[in-house]
């Protein structure tokens, strides 16, 4: 099993005046889901977009032993970002043959094997520009699948999928965690990280209010489910109640 | 009750901010949001103050020299670079602004109304610079009395460049089933550009005296004659008339494509089943480079290199005897030129895809490779309009030395693309706003980058009487400064 897949010590990014992520620590092990969950705005995009050496930050990040992120990480990493990042000129099959070729590793059975999985033949040979929301999020789900990594930075990643993509999505991070692999998910969806998350860090303005498994979250906060466990954390639950009220 | 005003100004906050984000460097949105909207709000005064100098200056040294006639085409080319520069980013933003429409159509904004928003905000891009540059060649017309040249200049550039904006904005909207024929339909929709640019050029050869009279009844040049004669006044105005017809015609039709992209639908031809083509990273790098600024509605900046060997192969058979008495100026000034002309090639590949500056960071791209993608792209395009060039020395019987400077000319385009490369992984690392000032450094880098080796070039060249060693000189100076330019980008 690969440990300390990501190590992630102190890390702040500012945007002008306002700190987006502050002294954030965390670490994801191999064979781990990691879920960061948080409201709107509560920094964990930014902790991802630092991951991937996107934004500027300071603190430390060690990806696979190998430092901080840099082009050489980046064969071992598969990622999904919020907005799927994709050069949208190009088909799906010249972005999987241009994502292989810089790679330097093509599994043309796998690529293969994913394409049927989200059904994205008939679609392989048009414009990613011309593709609906779910169907550049499934392009972007491939690209990110297709080398096996070690390490899999999820943001938001059942963004516009279908029920269908979905549950397979589920199943293709599972086997990756089975496999030894690690994944560092983002999420503001309760039910997902509920079903899926190894371990959970709950983040607000940017820091980790609690961190744990799903049972030792619940019993941190003294509720019954994630949801209230979250709520209570981040101490919305009174707030909401008092706003129905008002309602 | 809305008032249409209030509403197109709020639409055209929206474009001038979309359009600032589709155009930056990164394509990524800007971390500070708040800098990035009054970034786009002072761009366009900036630009008008500027650009409104220069106008000024220019056209009263042209009284002052005795050449009140160059102060058209003066005037033209400065007006009609502040309108089109100025709505150039719109061409961006219509890719992503249907939304709006959507927006105001659920805020029970009637499609009448709808139409007159799109109007005043494509028109709110480009006021400030139309009404600078119209306020400050009538006053300098009025100023030094006769025919108004800087005026009518001036009218005509507006036109002309109201006119292709909004072909720019037309052509980065449309959809179309030919993805090839878009593709070149964008390359030359780039030429009215780079006609004014070559026109640039030849501001201080006019002389209507010496000039042919044919050119008295052509569209632009028959300005310069505008003075001479109530026939070629009236000539003058007629082609003016017409200028201002085909930019409110193009205008209007633009507007259309404002705020309501049209869903770009291409039906590329179908390979056979499971075909996968995968390459060398640097093939496949220049590959993606290739198609993807072919496929953008940055397409026409191909048109450059080729469009200026035209020019100047024209020029060049017009002046005969120039080209072979002034073989060096013509030598150095090309590749400079180009060189300048190609400089635009980096930016634009670097900016070719929204969300592009995301996906060559989480692959295993260095900037070092990536770099050399653009280099390799930028050395083809050089040599593509050089060695037509090198053939027509050739055919004037150039001395074979004068061939050496064009043959390593690339050398400052070399180094000022690999200065681009360090620009934009700044921009994008730290996800700040692409400010004028940050834009103006950049230009003057680059410029200084590209003036150094020239510049030792020439200096040589006056001292030694020889092409073979300042060429030398000229590119171990480029290739030093591009070394010293990568070895930051080698670090990451």
């Amino acid at each position: 099993m690969v440990k300390g897949v990501l190590e992630v010590t102190k890390l702040t990014v500012r945007y002008a005046e306002r700190i987006a992520v502050n002294e954030l620590s965390f670490s994801v092990k191999g064979g781990e889901i990691y879920g960061l969950l948080g409201p709107n705005g509560a920094g964990k995009s930014s902790t991802i977009k630092s991951v991937l050496g996107l934004v500027k930050y300071t603190g430390e990040i060690n990806i696979l032993e190998m430092g901080p992120p840099s082009s050489r990480v980046m064969n071992s990493i598969g990622v999904v970002m919020e907005t799927p990042a994709l050069l949208e000129a190009l088909t799906p099959r010249e972005f999987f043959e241009f994502a292989g070729s810089v790679r330097g590793s093509f599994d043309q059975k796998r690529v293969e094997a994913l394409v049927d999985a989200f059904e994205l033949t008939e679609y392989m040979d048009m414009p990613t520009a011309s593709l609906s929301a779910g169907n550049k999020q499934k392009v972007a789900v491939v690209s990110a699948m297709m080398h096996r990594p070690k390490l899999l930075l999820l943001d938001e990643p059942f963004n516009a999928l279908d029920v269908k993509s979905v549950r397979i999505m589920k199943g293709l991070i599972q086997k990756h965690v089975d496999e030894g692999g690690a994944v560092l998910f983002s999420t503001h969806i309760m039910e997902v990280a509920e079903k899926i998350c190894t371990r959970i860090g709950i983040i607000n303005a940017g820091k980790i209010m609690a961190e744990g498994t799903l049972q030792e979250i619940e019993e941190q906060a003294n509720a019954g489910n994630l949801e209230d466990a979250f709520l209570k954390t981040i101490h919305a639950d009174e707030q909401i109640k008092s706003l129905l009220e008002g309602l | 009750m809305y008032s249409i005003r209030k509403v197109s100004s709020t639409v055209y906050r929206e474009l001038l901010f979309q359009g600032y984000t589709a155009s930056r460097l990164s394509g990524m949105k800007p971390s500070n949001s708040r800098s990035a909207i009054r970034a786009s709000k002072w761009n366009k005064i900036i630009l008008s103050i500027t650009y409104s100098g220069i106008l000024a200056l220019m056209s009263v040294i042209s009284y002052i020299i005795g050449r009140p006639y160059s102060s058209s085409l003066e005037s033209f080319v400065w007006s009609f670079f502040m309108v089109t520069i100025s709505s150039l980013n719109l061409s961006f933003a219509t890719q992503q602004s249907s939304y709006i429409k959507d927006l105001l159509l659920t805020l029970s904004v009637n499609e009448g109304d709808f139409s007159r928003i799109a109007t005043l905000s494509f028109f709110m891009t480009m006021d400030f610079p139309v009404y600078s540059a119209i306020v400050v060649t009538a006053i300098i017309s009025l100023l030094f009395g006769g025919f108004p040249y800087p005026f009518m200049g001036s009218i005509q550039g507006i036109a002309i460049g109201i006119a292709t904006s909004s072909v720019f904005v037309i052509v980065g909207s449309k959809g179309s089933s030919r993805p090839r024929l878009r593709s070149i339909f964008r390359a030359i929709s780039i030429l009215p550009l780079m006609i004014v640019v070559m026109f640039s050029s030849f501001i201080m050869e006019i002389s209507p005296s010496s000039m042919n009279h044919a050119l008295s009844f052509l569209p632009v040049t028959s300005t310069f004659f505008a003075g001479e004669g109530i026939i070629y006044s009236v000539v003058t105005l007629i082609y003016t008339a017409m200028f201002i017809a085909l930019a409110v015609l193009l205008f209007f039709r633009a507007s259309g494509f404002i705020l309501s992209t049209q869903e770009i639908y291409i039906s590329l031809r179908r390979k056979a089943a499971r075909s996968f083509n995968i390459r060398g990273s640097i093939s496949a790098l220049l590959r993606v480079d290739m198609v993807q600024s072919f496929r953008s509605r940055i397409a026409g900046i191909w048109a450059l290199p080729f469009g200026y060997l035209i020019a100047a192969i024209a020029s060049a058979f017009s002046n005969g005897p120039y080209i072979s008495s002034n073989t060096f100026m013509f030598i150095v000034s090309y590749p400079l030129i180009l060189g300048i002309m190609l400089s635009f090639l980096p930016y634009a590949l670097y900016l070719s895809e929204i969300r592009g500056a995301i996906v060559f960071r989480i692959l295993p791209i260095s900037p070092i490779r990536n770099l050399l993608s653009k280099e390799a792209i930028t050395v083809i395009a050089y040599y593509a309009a050089e060695v037509p060039m090198m053939a027509l020395l050739l055919f004037y019987r150039a001395n074979i030395h004068s061939l050496v400077p064009l043959l390593l000319g690339f050398g400052p385009l070399f180094a000022s693309t690999a200065f681009m490369a360090i620009f934009f992984e700044k921009t994008v690392k730290e996800g700040g706003a692409l400010s004028t000032l940050y834009t103006i450094v950049y230009g003057i880098v680059t410029l200084i980058i590209d003036a150094i080796p020239l510049g030792s070039f020439i200096i040589l060249y006056i001292v030694m009487h020889s092409y073979i060693y300042p060429s030398l000189v000229m590119l171990i100076i480029s290739l030093a400064e591009a070394a010293i330019m990568m070895m930051p980008l080698a670090k990451k």
